[in-house]
């Protein structure tokens, strides 16, 4: 038993719809800064860094988003977002944090 | 309107003289449905709430990010050696201290919210006021010696 039940459309809908209009920003900040960070190392000595910088920001973030947002359309009733979502999500930005003090430092 | 809600019950309990709810988004019923919900479940509206709140905060982190490596790439040296790249990191380190701190945040909010208990006070918003005051008036400070 999960205590779902048939949705009341109105409410559901929209409280469903802002959080996946909140993952959409999160993954389109996240595409943003990876084509900055690409953009403004380029032709430095760091360019693969740079690259590897977007990858790391932008792919576990798209991610992250197409589950829970294909997760929230799929159920009638929204639940919580499942744990590693939300770690993978905190985790490719700590990456990326790692991988931006390393540019800095260097 | 009573005086336990809005902006003006919210004003009043910060300031004591309201008691702050026991239990905070317990399993609760949406005044338009029917029917029983697991108490074990809390609202989905406070749990996608929550899940929101966390996206904001890793938003946050994402802008602090970007701002980092804008200032280290964008802003021209300043007269004064170091500050620039020293005022980046700090605001990449806060960016990673934001990361880890809004997973934790986030799980400790969906914890109490099922177990009825009252939700964790937010450190994290007085930190970040704090260092982004403090990069700010380093940022101002240098502006001005200039």
């Amino acid at each position: 038993m999960t205590g779902a039940r048939a949705p009341n459309p109105g409410t559901t809908g929209l409280q469903a719809e802002r959080t996946q209009l909140a993952w959409v920003r999160m993954a389109l900040a996240a595409g943003a800064l990876a084509a900055v960070a690409t953009r403004l190392t380029r032709g430095g000595p760091s360019l693969a860094l740079a690259v590897v910088f977007g990858l790391v920001v932008a792919m576990p973030g798209f991610a992250a988003a197409l589950a829970r947002i294909h997760a929230l359309q799929r159920q009638p009733v929204p639940r919580a977002a499942a744990p590693w979502t939300v770690a993978l999500l905190a985790a490719s930005l700590v990456l990326a944090d790692a991988l931006a003090l390393a540019l800095l430092v260097a | 309107m009573s005086s336990a809600t809005g902006v003006a019950g919210w004003f009043r309990r910060r300031a004591g003289i309201l008691p702050r709810p026991s239990v905070a988004c317990q399993a609760t019923t949406v005044p338009s449905d029917e029917g029983e919900r697991d108490p074990d479940f809390p609202d989905y509206r406070f749990t996608l709430a929550n899940e929101r709140t966390f996206l904001a905060w890793m938003r946050t982190s994402l802008a602090l990010l970007a701002g980092g490596i804008a200032l280290r790439q964008v802003v021209p040296s300043f007269e004064v050696r170091h500050v620039r790249t020293t005022l980046a990191v700090a605001a990449v380190v806060l960016s990673l201290v934001l990361a880890v701190a809004s997973y934790v945040r986030w799980n400790q909010i969906e914890r109490a919210m099922r177990r009825g208990e009252p939700l964790p006070h937010p450190l994290a918003v007085p930190v970040l006021a704090t260092v982004i005051a403090a990069v700010a008036g380093t940022v101002a400070v240098v502006l001005l010696v200039r």
